[in-house]
C-alpha cells in the first residue's frame, strides 16, 4: 500500500479503471479445484489466482471458456460455502474428482453428510508404513504443538510433550518405529524440556517452576521438585541414571542425585545448554562465550574449552571427544582429556544489513557420532509466509549436506544415529533417515488431537484376536493392508488397489469431501 | 418479461488495490473477496443506480453477490458504542502518582520532569465508593479498579495497597467482585512484584526488547538500564501463571530490532499478549524526534506477527482490530471514570491532570466536598459521549474506518490543524495491518471469500487486556 498517510483515504466502492489484464481461465484452476477448496494451504499467488476468479464468482467443473473482461458465471456453478455460514447458503459445493483416482465418465454425486466415529471412542491408531514414502503432512501428534522430544536409550521409544505455551502439558510415548501411541497421560507443570532415564523407567520433565520425576509408564509421580521459581530450559540424566542436570532461566545448572535424600548442588552463571558424558565422569555445560567442565557429582570445576557459543552439544560415544555448535553459526570439535581443538568451522552466517533477521537459527542436534549437525533455520523472507527448513550440515567443514521441509520445533536424533526425529509446533513429529534424508513415512498420529468434525478416512481393522476395531485417519491417507475402508467420502468416488505397501493387502484411499461443523 | 429487481447495496463497500486486482471488502457485512475490475464497476453502477439491465454475466455475479450478503438490506454487524445509556460507570483508574523511577525517551506524560504529585488515600476511597454505587444501581454484580500512569503507580505504594485493599472490603461487603489490573513500568522491588502477583488479576508491563534493546528507550531516572529488573519482575510472574501483557514501544533506534525484540519477549517470557505501537508525537515523544517510518514499523510488525504466530501469541497494534466493529477507539472518552493525582476526573489516560495537553476539554468533573459528591459538567462529558468516528469526516473512505474508529482521539487532537485531523503515520500503519488481516481471514476461510462473524466487544480494561495507553 502506499505511503499517501496525508492523503484523504478514498477506498468507497467506485468505478475503477479496466487494467486491460488478461483473466486468469477456469481451466487454470483445476488444480485448486482437484484438491477442494477448503482445506488447501496456498500461497499468496495461489490465494490470488483463485479469487481473481471470484470476479465471476463462481466455480463450475472446468470448461473450456476463458473469461472477457466482463465479469463471466455459469449458471450452475457454484461456490464453496465457509463453515460459519453454511446455513445461510443457498449454494452447494461442487468439486472436481481427481484426475487420478476416478475415471472421467464418472459421474460426481452429490455429497453427503456422512457421521464420523468420534476418534476419543476409538483406541490408538496403528499406524503404518506409506507405501510411497511420503512425510506424514497432516496427522497430528499434538493437536497444541510439540515441544520436548526425546528416544529412550534403546531408540524403540519417543517420548513427546506439549509445547510449553499450551496448558494442555500431555506426556507421550510412542512406539519409535510404528509411530503407535502407548501411553499418554498429564504433567503437573507447563512443560519446557524432558528427559528419559537410560533404563526408559523414568520421565524427567523440566516444568515451569518445578522438575518432576514420573514413572514413564502410567506417569505416577515419584518425586517433585517445586521450591525452583524459574522454568526449567533443559533437563539430562546420566547414563547411569544417577544424577539429573537442569538448567534454569540460563542462569542456574542444579544437579541432584536421583533417590535417596536427593542431594543437590548448584551454580549461578550462564548455561545455554548441557550433556553428561558417556561415563558419567563429566558434565559439559555450555554458555554464549565458553564450554566448561564439571564434576557432576560434586560440583567441582574441571576446565573449559575455548570461548564458543555453545547452543548444542554432545560427546562422542567413548567420551574422548565434545562437539558444541552455537546458534551464530559456529560449530567446533575439542578433545576433552587435552582441551586441544580438533576442528572448527563456520557452517551459517547471519544476514546483515536490510536482510537483518530475515534467518534465524531455532533448534538444533548433532548426530551420535558428532558428524551430523542437524539445525531448524526459519527463513522470514516473506513475512507473510515464513517459512522452516531443517538444514543438516557437517561440522567439520560447515558444508551443507541437504535441506528438509519441515516445521519450528526441536530436532532429536536416535541413538543410532538412523533417524532424525522433529517434534513440530505444527504438532506433527517428522521423522528423516538420517543418511538419506527421505522421510521415512512413520506416522505419529492421535486420533483424539485431531479435530472431529473434519472429514476423515475410516477403516475398520480385525485383528488375530478376531477384534474388529474401527479407526479415523485424515482424508487421503492409505490405510493397511487388509483393512476395509468405511470411510465418509462420497459413495462409489473411492478407489481399492490392490498390492501397496505395508505388507500388501487392499489399499483403499478416499476422496476429501468438505463436511460442515 | 422483466428481469427481477436486483437488490441494492446499501452496506458500506470499499474496494483497496491488491497485487493487480481489487479486494473487496464490506466490514458491515464480514465480508471480503478479490475481484477483477468488471467485477467492481458491476457493483459500482448498482451502487449508482445505473444497473437497470444487467448483462447475463452481470447477472451472474449480481447473484453471487446476493447470495453471500454483500447486496441487499439484511445483514449488518452491530456497531458497538457506549455501553451505558448514561454515564454510570462501575470501573475506575487511579492515577497513583505522577512520579516515575524512569525517564522513558518517549513518555507522554513527561513523567518525572515535574514534582510529584500522589494522590491520597481519601481520593481513592471516594472513587471507590462511586463505582461501587453505580455497579449497585445499575444492579452489576463487579467493580473495576485499576491502577495507571502518567508516572509509576507502585511509587505510591501505600495508596495502591490501601486503595485495594478497601476496594476488596467494599466489594465484599455489598457482595460484589472486584476486578484489578495495574500498568506499569515493572521496575518494582521484591515487596512489590509479590503484591501484585497476590493481589491483582493482571498487569500491563512496558518492555521495549531485551536489555540492552529496552534501555535504549527507558532508561532508569539516573540514566542506566532498566531492562534487566523487568525481567526479573516477568520470571516471577510467569512463575507464579501470573496473568500479564507487554506492551511494547518501537522507536527510531529501535525499530530494526523489532524482530530481535519479538524473539526475544517469546523465548524468555509468556505474555498474554503483546501489543506493539510506535511512538508518538507527545510529551516527551514529541521533542525527541523518535519517530518511527510507518513503513519500516509496518515491515517490523508483519515479520513479527508471523513470529508470535507461530508460538501461538497474539500479537496487536491497537487500530488494526478487524475482529471488533464500533465507532469509538475507546470508551474512555465517555464512559472513562479515571482520577487524576489531584481527584479531577479525566476522560482520557494521557490527560493526566490539569497541566496535561487538552485538559481544559477532557477533565470533566471533580469531587465537590460541599455536596459530598462527584459533580460532572455535562458540556464536556456530552462532547466526550458524542465523539464517534462519525464525527471525524476525514476517516469517512478509509476502509479500517469501523475497526479503528478514527484512532486515539488525544493523538488525533496532537496530529491535528485548527482543529482538523489530516491523518498520521498511524493511518498508514493501520490500513496497512486491517488489509493484512483481511487477507488473512480469506486465507483461512480456503482463499476465495471471508464470510465471518464478528465480536462486537470494544476493548475493555479486563484483567488481561493491557491498558492501552501505558507507555
Amino acid at each position: 500500500m502506499p505511503s499517501n498517510w496525508d492523503v484523504k483515504p478514498r477506498f468507497e466502492l467506485q468505478h475503477v479503471r479496466e487494467d486491460g489484464s488478461k483473466e486468469i481461465e477456469l481451466c487454470d484452476l483445476k488444480e485448486f479445484l482437484r484438491h477442494g477448496a477448503g482445506g488447501l494451504k496456498m500461497g499468496r499467488r495461489g490465494f490470488l489466482g483463485l479469487s481473481a476468479f471470484s470476479s465471476a464468482a463462481l466455480l463450475a467443473a472446468c470448461q473450456a471458456a476463458a473469461l472477457s473482461p466482463t465479469p463471466t458465471a455459469q449458471a450452475t456453478a457454484t461456490v464453496a460455502p465457509t463453515a460459519t455460514d453454511a446455513a445461510t447458503s443457498t449454494l452447494q459445493p461442487t468439486l472436481a474428482p481427481s484426475a487420478t483416482d476416478i475415471p472421467t465418465d464418472t459421474p460426481v454425486p452429490s455429497p453427503t453428510s456422512v457421521e464420523i466415529p468420534h476418534p476419543t471412542a476409538q483406541p490408538a491408531v496403528v499406524n503404518y508404513e506409506d507405501p510411497a514414502g511420503a512425510a506424514c503432512g497432516a496427522e497430528r501428534a499434538e493437536a497444541a504443538g510439540v515441544g520436548g522430544i526425546a528416544f529412550n536409550a534403546g531408540g524403540g521409544w519417543l517420548v513427546s510433550a506439549t509445547q510449553i505455551n499450551s496448558d494442555a502439558r500431555h506426556v507421550k510415548i510412542w512406539d519409535a518405529t510404528t509411530g503407535e501411541l502407548l501411553q499418554s497421560w498429564t504433567a503437573g507443570y507447563r512443560i519446557k524440556s524432558i528427559a528419559i532415564s537410560p533404563d526408559s523407567g523414568l520421565l524427567v520433565i523440566g516444568g515451569y517452576a518445578a522438575v518432576e520425576l514420573r514413572q514413564a509408564q502410567g506417569g505416577q509421580l515419584i518425586k517433585a521438585i517445586e521450591d525452583l521459581s524459574l522454568p526449567i530450559d533443559a533437563v539430562a540424566i546420566s547414563p547411569d541414571g544417577s544424577l539429573l542436570a537442569a538448567l534454569i532461566d540460563e542462569r542456574e545448572l542444579h544437579v541432584w542425585t536421583l533417590g535417596g535424600g536427593y542431594a543437590h548442588w548448584q551454580l549461578e552463571g550462564t548455561f545455554k545448554s548441557v550433556a553428561f558424558s558417556p561415563d558419567g565422569t563429566r558434565l559439559a555445560t555450555g554458555s554464549d562465550a565458553s564450554i566448561d567442565l564439571w564434576d557432576p557429582a560434586s560440583g567441582r570445576r574441571l576446565g573449559s574449552l575455548g570461548s564458543n557459543t555453545a547452543d548444542v552439544l554432545c560427546f562422542s560415544a567413548d567420551g574422548s571427544l565434545l562437539n558444541a555448535a552455537g546458534y551464530d553459526g559456529q560449530a567446533a570439535q575439542w578433545e576433552v582429556a587435552s582441551g586441544r581443538l580438533v576442528h572448527s568451522a563456520s557452517f551459517w552466517k547471519a544476514p546483515t544489513g536490510s536482510l537483518a533477521y530475515s534467518e534465524a537459527i531455532a533448534s538444533g542436534a548433532f548426530s551420535p557420532d558428532g558428524r551430523q549437525l542437524a539445525l531448524v533455520v526459519v527463513d522470514l523472507t516473506d513475512p507473510m509466509n515464513p517459512t522452516e527448513a531443517v538444514r543438516l550440515y557437517d561440522p567439520a567443514t560447515g558444508r551443507r549436506i541437504r535441506t528438509l521441509k519441515a516445521s519450528s520445533g526441536d530436532l532429536v536424533f536416535s541413538p543410532n544415529g538412523e533417524r532424525l526425529v522433529q517434534g513440530g509446533l505444527d504438532g506433527v513429529i517428522r521423522v528423516w533417515s538420517a543418511k538419506t534424508g527421505q522421510p521415512l513415512g512413520v506416522c505419529f498420529f492421535d486420533p483424539a488431537e485431531n479435530t472431529a468434525d473434519e472429514s476423515a478416512v475410516t477403516y475398520k481393522l480385525t485383528d488375530a484376536a478376531g477384534i474388529t476395531r474401527t479407526y479415523a485417519l485424515p482424508c487421503g491417507s492409505p490405510i493397511p493392508g487388509g483393512a476395509i475402508c468405511t470411510c465418509n467420502c462420497v459413495a462409489g468416488t473411492y478407489i481399492e488397489t490392490p498390492g501397496g505397501g505395508g505388507g500388501g493387502g487392499t489399499i483403499c484411499t478416499c476422496v476429501p469431501v468438505y463436511v460442515p461443523r | 418479461m422483466n428481469a427481477p429487481a436486483v437488490p441494492p447495496i446499501s452496506t458500506d463497500v470499499y474496494v483497496i488495490p491488491y497485487e493487480g486486482a481489487h479486494l473487496v471488502y464490506a466490514p458491515l457485512r464480514r465480508l471480503a473477496f478479490v475481484a477483477n475490475a468488471a467485477a467492481v464497476n458491476t457493483l459500482a453502477k448498482l451502487k449508482a443506480g445505473v444497473l437497470d439491465q444487467p448483462t447475463a454475466d452481470e447477472a451472474a455475479f449480481l447473484e453471487f453477490a446476493a447470495a453471500v450478503r454483500l447486496t441487499g438490506s439484511d445483514g449488518d454487524a452491530p456497531i458497538v458504542g457506549l455501553n451505558q445509556p448514561e454515564f454510570c460507570p462501575n470501573e475506575i483508574t487511579l492515577f497513583l502518582t505522577a512520579d516515575c523511577n524512569l525517564r522513558c525517551v518517549y513518555c507522554y506524560a513527561r513523567a518525572g520532569d515535574t514534582p510529584a504529585s500522589r494522590m491520597t488515600l481519601e481520593t481513592a476511597r471516594r472513587g471507590i465508593d462511586q463505582v461501587v454505587a453505580n455497579a449497585l444501581a445499575l444492579g452489576l454484580d463487579w467493580i473495576g479498579v485499576n491502577y495507571h500512569g502518567g508516572g509509576e503507580p507502585t511509587l505510591n505504594h501505600e495508596v495502591l495497597t490501601a486503595s485495594h485493599a478497601y476496594a476488596r472490603q467494599q466489594a465484599e461487603r455489598h457482595g460484589l467482585k472486584l476486578h484489578t489490573a495495574i500498568a506499569t513500568n515493572g521496575v518494582l522491588s521484591p515487596r512489590g512484584r509479590r503484591w501484585i502477583i497476590e493481589n491483582l488479576d493482571g498487569a500491563s508491563i512496558s518492555l521495549d526488547g531485551s536489555p540492552a534493546v529496552n534501555d535504549l528507550n527507558r532508561p532508569n531516572r539516573a540514566g542506566g538500564g532498566s531492562g534487566s529488573l523487568v525481567m526479573t519482575t516477568l520470571r516471577e510472574m510467569d512463575a507464579a501463571g501470573f496473568a500479564y501483557s507487554l506492551r511494547v514501544t518501537v522507536s527510531a533506534q529501535t525499530v530494526q530490532s523489532m524482530v530481535e525484540t519479538v524473539t526475544y519477549i517469546l523465548d524468555e517470557t509468556h505474555p498474554r499478549r503483546i501489543q506493539i505501537e510506535p511512538v508518538y508525537d507527545i510529551g516527551r515523544g514529541a521533542d525527541a524526534g523518535l519517530h518511527v517510518d510507518a513503513d519500516a514499523f509496518i515491515g517490523g510488525f508483519r515479520r513479527c506477527r508471523a513470529l508470535a504466530n507461530s508460538r501461538g501469541v497474539d500479537l496487536a497494534f491497537s487500530s488494526a482490530r478487524i475482529e471488533v466493529v464500533t465507532n469509538r477507539f475507546c470508551r474512555a472518552y465517555g464512559e472513562g471514570f479515571s482520577l487524576t493525582p489531584a481527584g479531577a476526573v479525566t476522560g482520557c489516560y494521557e490527560v493526566y491532570d490539569q497541566d496535561a495537553d487538552f485538559a481544559d476539554d477532557v477533565i470533566f468533573g471533580r469531587y465537590d466536598e460541599a455536596a459530598d459528591a462527584y459533580i460532572f459538567d455535562p458540556k464536556k462529558l456530552g462532547a466526550l459521549r458524542d465523539h464517534t468516528v462519525e464525527k471525524q469526516s476525514w476517516c469517512d473512505g478509509c476502509f479500517a474506518r469501523w475497526h479503528c474508529a478514527g484512532d486515539c482521539p488525544n493523538k488525533v487532537r496532537h496530529a491535528s490543524v485548527n482543529g482538523e485531523f489530516c491523518g498520521t503515520p498511524s493511518c498508514q500503519i493501520t490500513r496497512a495491518l486491517v488489509q493484512d488481516q483481511i487477507i488473512t481471514k480469506i486465507e483461512a476461510d480456503g482463499g476465495l471469500i471471508w464470510m465471518g462473524a464478528v465480536d462486537t466487544a470494544v476493548e475493555t480494561s479486563d484483567a488481561s487486556a493491557p491498558v492501552s495507553e501505558q507507555q
